[in-house]
């Protein structure tokens, strides 16, 4: 342990020292606790506006998805042959019921 | 006054304690529960769908889709109407297709009255009314502005060709955990792979619900089921199945299968099978009607059988097309059993090209002798009878061949014309696409590509080596061919078309006899002989107009071929 009164002047040095020091450190904690302050307020304004935006892209994000939904839906739907079929009966258009195959008549030599 | 500041300071200490022990309480003892339940406040989870992949025709339409559908509920609390007039408002909107018709009236009287007692039941606020209903009945039922009335998202699987194609593709039901699972089928054996695995989001939520951004945020993705396109040909296979059906109706059947398969590659190009149902009111069948009849059902093939044991007797070299059967002029005794021809006429002398044309029993026990026990079950076992033929879909099954050391001279004899031994409809035609194919046997398939993320995969064709030797296949289409131009269907022989095929009569065995009057009647043929393109197998059971598969089977073996040589751009060129 120092023993400052027999060093008076290293005393002095010493206690100008910490008065400086202690002005110092309540300086920076008052520093510290606007940067803090301002800090979480600045974090609290990125973040509620990161969620709005973030809110509002998976209401679009459910909007896309029921409308993409939707238009399958309808796609399937529209897929189907037999339907296809039935509504192609009702305009009048028939299988033929008998298939002709032609033949080319293969081209020989012969006398007239 | 210090006895009073000693009780009141004593008081402090004892609130103090208290309030200590209460602290430590809720923070120690119901730490983790408390813990919970405010998770519960501001945590968010919502579910990511990862919806069953879709099963595709050849030309990459749909067999099978999952859309959106919902389940319609009711919450009590909130409902001011009366409940008879929310049943009357919601009943015609939940008549299922399948009720509109004749006794619409009824079912939709009993469906209001179901509706109604529901939404009776004291014990329940929420009660489920209807699921499995469309966007646009939810519309129709949201346009009416019902308070109390609410609607849950589900996947809804619809087949857009209704009943067509319900025994390849299956349906979707739900497993002892009321979870979506596919049964029987493309839905059953690629279960798996079609379901999918459901993702989550996990995060947290202010007072309004909405999802706060912080680093709280976790995404598990959603692994969507991959797609499959089939070989199924979505034309062809409602061709096949009307033709079916008026087969069926015309011959007086009281079942029929028919099946066409592209004997070089095993691609199944159709399969139908009738009663039939539709998968996406499966819960409305029996169980029995869902059995794939081509894959599951088993039966004694006749005479269609006769060109698999020739087969086998040409390749082994015990017989050649002009080998004369020198036991053809009558009867033949085997044991205390007589075998006769189908029609009790007897040919002496016949060729092996003969018995095949006039599907002569005794000839063909002749073939069975001169071949032996040990390798008549050896080509049976090499034609893959008794084994499952490996096809994807489920539901198959193998009825067993007779252990190599039970087999007597009559089995032998029975077993060369298709009696006493069981196969099933795709065995047989895997079987006669390996002489379609020259000898070599493939397996076959229905699917063609998995589809996953965009990639396809192909699903490769799987050889299964050479059954008989090339010369044996083209001896036994020859004789093929001889059968359908002057066989007993030669009267509905598409002439100029190049057809090899067969026709099979065979007696149904009931409680340990055969049944004098019920016949199961088949034709299997490919065309063109030279070239195949495809093979068909016809089975009709228990037709009532003739019992000949000569006169039922056979024509409407044609009738659906006539469709498949327009679409093979198959010509009559057989001069």
């Amino acid at each position: 342990m120092i023993n400052f009164k027999r060093h008076p002047q290293r005393r002095n040095f010493n206690k100008g020292k910490l008065t400086i020091g202690v002005f110092g450190l309540r300086f920076a904690l008052a520093i510290v606790f606007l940067v803090s302050i301002v800090g979480s307020v600045l974090f609290a304004v990125q973040i509620t506006l990161a969620s709005s935006r973030m809110a509002s892209l998976n209401l679009e994000e459910k909007k896309l998805i029921l409308e993409k939904k939707e238009l399958e839906d309808k796609f399937v739907k529209g897929d189907s042959l037999l339907e296809l079929a039935a509504k192609a009966q009702e305009r009048g258009f028939y299988k033929s019921d008998n298939i002709v195959y032609l033949e080319s008549e293969k081209k020989v030599a012969k006398l007239p | 006054m210090d006895s009073r500041i000693r009780i009141i300071s004593v008081f402090f200490w004892l609130s103090f304690l208290a309030i200590i022990l209460r602290l430590f309480f809720w923070q120690v003892i119901k730490a983790r529960d408390l813990q919970e339940r405010a998770k519960g406040q501001y945590q968010h989870q919502t579910e990511v769908s990862a919806p069953r992949g879709q099963i595709l025709a050849d030309d990459g339409s749909y067999l099978a889709a999952t859309t959106e559908g919902w389940l319609v509920y009711a919450y009590k609390p909130e409902v001011k109407e009366s409940f008879e007039k929310i049943a009357s408002s919601l009943a015609p909107f939940l008549v299922s297709k399948e009720n509109e018709g004749e006794s619409k009236g009824n079912f939709l009287s009993e469906l209001k009255q179901k509706i109604a007692n529901l939404l009776s039941n004291k014990d329940i606020n929420w009660v489920a009314l209807a699921s499995r209903i469309d966007s646009e009945t939810k519309k129709n039922i949201e346009a009416m502005n019902i308070s109390g009335i609410g609607f849950e998202e589900q996947d809804l699987r619809v087949y857009p060709e209704a009943s067509s194609s319900a025994h390849l593709l299956g349906f979707v039901g739900k497993d002892e955990n009321g979870l979506d699972k596919g049964y029987f089928g493309l839905e059953g054996y690629y279960d798996s792979i079609l379901s999918g695995r459901k993702g989550y989001i996990l995060g947290q939520k202010d007072a309004l619900g909405g999802i706060v951004f912080s680093d709280w945020l976790r995404e598990v993705g959603a692994q969507e089921g991959v797609d499959l396109k089939t070989h199924i040909n979505k034309g062809l296979q409602i061709m096949v199945e009307q033709k079916l059906r008026e087969g069926i109706e015309k011959y007086g059947a009281k079942e029929g299968t028919v099946i066409v398969m592209e004997p070089k590659t095993g691609a199944i190009k159709v399969m139908a099978s009738f009663p039939s149902y539709d998968p996406f009111y499966y819960f409305k069948y029996d169980d029995s009607v869902f059995k794939n009849p081509a894959i599951s059902n088993s039966f004694e093939p006749g005479s269609v059988f006769k060109v698999i044991v020739m087969a086998s007797a040409l390749d082994a070299g015990v017989v050649r097309p002009e080998t004369e059967c020198d036991i053809c002029g009558g009867p033949l005794k085997i044991d205390k059993y007589f075998i006769n021809t189908w029609n009790n006429k007897y040919n002496p002398n016949s060729t092996m090209t003969q018995v095949i044309v006039n599907s002569d029993n005794v000839g063909m026990s002749f073939v069975a002798f001169r071949l032996g026990k040990e390798k008549m079950f050896d080509y049976l076992n090499r034609f893959g009878f008794g084994k499952l033929t490996g096809i994807d879909l489920q539901g198959e099954t193998a009825p067993p061949l007779r252990n190599r050391n039970e087999w007597s001279d009559v089995d032998l004899a029975t077993a060369s014309f298709g009696q006493g031994i069981a196969v099933t409809p795709i065995q047989l035609i895997k079987a006669v696409g390996a002489i379609a194919n020259r000898g070599i046997m493939v397996k076959p398939v229905v699917v063609d590509k998995v589809l996953i993320d965009g990639v396809n995969k192909d699903i490769k064709t799987q050889s299964e080596g050479r059954v008989i030797s090339e010369k044996a296949a083209l001896e036994i289409t020859a004789m093929m061919v001889e059968a359908a131009k002057n066989g007993e269907s030669k009267w509905t022989y598409l002439k100029g078309f190049k057809v090899a095929g067969k026709t099979g009569t065979a007696q149904i065995p009931i409680a340990g006899h055969y049944d004098p009057e019920k016949t199961m009647a088949s034709f299997i043929g490919f065309a063109p002989y030279d070239d195949p393109k495809f093979v068909m197998l016809v089975v009709l059971s228990e037709p009532s107009s003739s019992p000949w598969a000569s006169e039922t089977a056979a024509p409407l073996w044609y009738n659906i071929a006539k469709d498949l040589f327009l679409f093979y751009g198959i010509h009559p060129d057989d001069k």
